[in-house]
């Protein structure tokens, strides 16, 4: 069956057809991938039901902390409603029993948890601010300004966190406005670190180069092109920094160098209750407990967001 | 070696302004706190013109700038002043202090290490399977534990229920080793169980990706026992992390032991920084943040260094 | 008549690698992955075999199969046996470690497959004082002698180098020395080449052909590309979705018939001649999906062929495959099919009509010397002037 026919210049002829190569290029790299078309998938340590858990404790915890007020029959913190170290009962003051001073301990973990969480937003805001504003700038400048963005980086991390707190609070005052302020400059090195590291990795990306070409102002690329991808960064890292604020700030209340009595802190009580865990375990257990669950539960999501981003759990 | 020197010397350059600002902004927070050394060695039932006296002495009525430079002058010669405290010369009980936390220290690292490279290389080995998933979810929960948690439950296990180890306290090895240890083994406990889980985590993570690389392929195919794959193919390259890890961590344990050691009455660095804070104790607040950043720094360098060590990729520079 | 699995006692037979009706199955999240579908072949002792076939239609995955090198989690079924003895009676680990030994073999990318913290004295000397307890001096002098065989200058001091100080095709150069170090009975070549520039392929190639020349090795060259493998395979097998398709001694490997698969890969060559617009065939569709279910041989190949034809644009009539029964005997009798006359040239399709054309306006022969379509070429030429 000769068609006589030209082979360049038939149409139907597989060489003018379009051109796809028959042979995929072979993958590089890793060639332990098991095959091209299986996905690998990421291990994670949160399972679905983890998260689900994190997600409902963490709702129920906030509401409880914003109504506290409009619990019926939820007494005071401060109010004495049994003697010492009661046992818990079926009243809903008394549910988890009471203190050392006969307070209820469920009203304290619920008006506790409004300090833990209030301080734990409030300083990842403010290290927020502080911390994204000096490392972009001193990612996206680089030279002087990077170094002094390093500077200030190592000044904060030079010191260990607590000593640091404890000056800062001593110098302030241990009040809610001081205690968020240090909590936030001891936070911000985190952020900086973060921020600067994702800055630089985006700076050198060609759309920014192309940007800057075009004669895009730095503010216009920074906010358009750089900020974009610094969100998953932090949307990992943020959860786990306001895990890392609730225990530090316990921490401070536990030394006595939290919020004053008698506004009630989950640090606080875990000290109060440890002289006496001995005989009377539920008043430390309790927020014990509650602050164990909080922490996991940021954590948890934390860790959810972070494998979803595709950072590696080793960087810090 | 010459560059090694050289990046030694750019590193520990580098360190100067960051003790020169933070000790600067330590003296100056002290300036803001309320009350004065005056007031803090006397107590209330002075009169103000007995504090005045003390201050006066003390040369804390003098410009701040002046008191910085007479104390980063004195303290170039190794001279930190004496503690308000005690009287006694900052640099004595900083030495003693120290010991006692980087022994503490060294200790919570040894058994986190001892614990944690095991069970992360087991964990590796059999990626996503039971094993690896407990021991995920265990250290989690591990990590989320804050420290003053952990001494009340390791209190709670080991003095008030199992009374194998003493409730507080401390005696120092020059008293007896076997002593030391029994004191020493709660506090040191209680720190590991963070940064053993956070070695787990780190070195697992880092331990699973290297052993899908290729080379670790190559090694099985070459008919050799997991074992030594383990061992001396997939550590090596893992080893830049867990330097890293063990790098932040010493940091961490050198001064923020704070709460083991109030809780358990260790006579150490963090515990004497709390006191230090209440009563502004200046040159001890001055001499602690010193320790502090030249620790930093020097870690630092260590951890630069070992990093071109392990990886010949690296470049020291 | 199968190659049989024989016992210890009875003579050692040709075969050194023997494969029946292997089947490779992973889980994966969206469903069980059927690697390999039932493949067979066997390679004899000091023969060079080629397997030619895209990413993905297993041929590295039945070589590690066999060399028990397989993900975790993947099942294996069918029989497999090395130098006779049968490897279902070994323990996976003890397995390893024997073919470890007596099968070398030289992975695809250079710059991965080097452990970039350890020194190359180290990584080549591993296997052989493992295997062979030599000494560290032992190991260091067979080392230094291997590197100056496959032309590593300096070999002495650059043992002490690390990875990253050698370049692509030095590194390969690097592994197949490695994979000599304990003289193994074959040596793989997994893609060897096609991480390396064009230029440097041809020296690795010769390379090997050389050292399993002179070391009287099996040998198996797994490539994507037909070029590698045509001239320097005694039989070639040619893999696609998990099954083979095509095994014939090589010198046969353009004889009509020509497989349509084969000759699809045949035609994604391109050649030097050809203008520099022309483009290239492909096939339209995509490849079967490792998530399809396994089809006896005749489904998989009628579904299969209907893609392959879709290479030209009107294809006469369907080649005829050989019996899906092959077995490791074939090699000796290379069933081609229906013989080659005349009319029978319209059944590979519009290549040979193109070439007929070609030959008729002239020149057809001259341009194809030397390149892959030579033989195509003189085979079409030589049915026109009806010699065969």
């Amino acid at each position: 069956m000769t068609t006589g026919i030209r082979p360049e210049a038939d149409p139907a002829s597989p060489r003018t057809q379009g051109f796809n190569a028959v042979l995929k290029p072979p993958r590089l790299g890793t060639s332990l991938t098991l095959i091209p078309r299986l996905r690998r998938r990421r291990p994670r340590h949160v399972g679905r039901g983890m998260l689900w858990f994190a997600i409902i404790w963490l709702t129920v915890l906030v509401l409880a902390a914003v109504f506290a007020d409009f619990i019926p029959g939820l007494p005071a913190p401060d109010e004495k409603i049994g003697t010492f170290a009661q046992r818990p009962d079926l009243s809903v003051g008394g549910l988890l029993g009471t203190d050392g001073i006969g307070r209820s301990n469920l009203s304290r973990i619920i008006y506790g948890a409004r300090v833990s969480l209030t301080i734990a937003v409030v300083s990842t805001i403010i290290g927020l601010l502080v911390g994204v504003l000096v490392g972009v700038i001193g990612g996206y400048y680089r030279g002087v300004a990077e170094s002094v963005a390093n500077v200030i980086a190592n000044c904060l991390s030079a010191l260990p966190p607590l000593l640091l707190l404890l000056a800062l609070v001593s110098a302030i005052g241990a009040s809610l406005f001081g205690i968020t302020i240090a909590l936030g400059v001891v936070i911000a090195d985190l952020y900086i670190r973060v921020s600067k590291g994702a800055v630089i990795g985006t700076t050198s990306r060609e759309y920014v180069l192309a940007a800057r070409a075009l004669g895009a102002g730095d503010l216009r690329i920074i906010v358009k092109e750089i900020l974009p991808n610094l969100v998953p960064v932090l949307a990992a890292i943020i959860p786990m920094a306001m895990a890392i604020m609730i225990v530090v700030e316990g921490s401070l209340s536990f030394l006595g160098y939290g919020i004053p009595a008698p506004t009630p802190s989950w640090g606080g009580m875990i000290a109060a209750g440890s002289d006496i865990m001995r005989q009377f375990p539920w008043v430390i257990a309790w927020p014990v407990i509650t602050l164990f669950l909080t922490v996991l539960s940021f954590n948890a999501i934390g860790d959810y967001l972070s494998s979803r981003t595709d950072v590696r759990e080793a960087k810090l | 070696m010459k560059t090694t020197l050289r990046a030694i010397g750019s590193r520990l350059l580098y360190g100067i302004p960051v003790l020169i600002i933070v000790t600067l902004g330590a003296a100056a927070l002290m300036g803001l706190m309320p009350g004065s050394p005056g007031q803090a060695i006397l107590g209330d039932a002075a009169t103000q013109e007995q504090v005045d006296a003390i201050n006066e002495q003390l040369g804390y009525n003098q410009p701040f700038i002046q008191r910085y430079l007479e104390w980063a002058w004195n303290a170039l010669h190794g001279d930190f002043g004496t503690t308000l405290f005690t009287q006694e010369p900052v640099t004595d009980v900083l030495m003693r202090r120290l010991a006692v936390t980087a022994e503490l220290a060294g200790l919570a690292l040894f058994i986190a290490l001892v614990v944690a490279i095991p069970l992360a290389m087991l964990a590796a080995l059999r990626a996503g399977k039971l094993l690896d998933r407990t021991l995920g979810l265990i250290t989690s929960a591990l990590l989320s534990i804050p420290s003053f948690v952990s001494v009340v439950i390791v209190s709670l296990i080991f003095v008030v229920w199992l009374s194998w180890f003493p409730a507080t306290g401390w005696v120092p090895p020059s008293e007896g080793l076997g002593q030391n240890l029994y004191y020493a083994f709660l506090p040191a406990l209680a720190l590991s169980i963070y940064e053993g889980a956070f070695f787990y985590r780190v070195i697992r993570s880092d331990l699973t990706g290297t052993l899908r690389e290729d080379f670790i392929l190559v090694a099985r195919a070459k008919g050799l026992p997991r074992s030594y794959i383990l061992a001396r193919h997939a550590m090596r390259p893992s080893m830049t992390s867990l330097v890293t890890v063990m790098g932040l961590a010493l940091g961490r344990l050198l001064g923020g032991a704070v709460i083991v050691e109030y809780f358990f009455a260790v006579p150490g660095l963090g515990a004497e920084a709390v006191n230090a804070v209440s009563i502004k104790d200046m040159p001890m607040i001055q001499a602690i943040v010193t320790v502090c950043v030249v620790a930093y720094v020097l870690i630092f360098i260590v951890v630069d260094l070992a990093y071109a060590w392990i990886d010949p990729r690296v470049s020291v520079q | 008549m199968s190659a049989r699995i024989t016992t210890a006692a009875a003579p050692a037979s040709e075969w050194l690698v023997n494969v029946e009706d292997l089947t490779l199955e992973i889980d994966a999240p969206q469903g069980t992955a059927h690697i390999l579908r039932g493949v067979s072949m066997a390679v004899r002792r000091g023969e060079t075999l080629g397997i030619v076939g895209e990413s993905g239609s297993g041929k590295s995955m039945m070589l590690r199969a066999v060399l028990g090198l397989t993900p975790s989690g993947s099942r294996i079924e069918g029989r497999m046996s090395f130098d006779d003895q049968d490897l279902s009676t070994l323990k996976a680990e003890a397995r390893r470690v024997m073919l470890g030994r007596r099968v070398g073999v030289v992975f695809q990318n250079p710059m991965t497959s080097l452990n970039p913290v350890r020194t190359i004295e180290t990584q080549m000397g591993e296997a052989v004082r493992f295997h062979q307890k030599l000494s560290r001096r032992q190991a260091r002098d067979l080392s230094i002698e291997l590197l100056d065989q496959v032309g590593i200058p300096n070999a002495a001091k650059r043992l002490r180098d690390y990875p990253h100080q050698f370049s692509g095709g030095m590194r390969q150069r690097v592994m197949i020395a490695m994979a000599l170090t304990c003289s193994p009975d074959l040596l793989i070549a997994d893609e060897a080449t096609t991480a390396l520039d064009v230029t440097i392929q041809k020296g690795i190639l010769d390379l090997l052909q050389q050292l399993q020349a002179e070391r009287r090795m099996a040998m198996i060259i797994v490539s994507h590309d037909l070029s590698v493998v045509s001239g320097r395979t005694d039989n070639v097998i040619v893999m696609y979705g998990g099954r083979i398709v095509d095994r014939r001694p090589t010198a046969q490997l353009f004889e009509p018939p020509i497989h349509p698969y084969t000759h699809a890969l045949m035609r994604a060559i391109p050649r030097l001649d050809m203008d520099a617009r022309t483009r290239l065939p492909a096939m339209g569709g995509s490849p079967p999906s490792v998530f399809d279910p396994v089809l006896p041989a005749e489904e998989a190949d009628a579904r299969d062929r209907h893609r392959w034809s879709t290479i030209s644009a009107a294809i006469e009539d369907p080649v005829e495959l050989a019996v899906a029964d092959v077995t490791a005997a074939d090699f000796d009798t290379a069933e081609t099919g229906t013989p080659v006359g005349g009319s029978e040239i319209a059944s590979v399709g519009v290549l040979a009509a193109e070439q007929q054309a070609g030959i008729a306006e002239g020149g057809d022969v001259e341009v194809a010397t030397g390149t892959l379509y030579e033989e195509i070429a003189r085979a079409d030429t030589s049915t026109e002037e009806g010699t065969r």
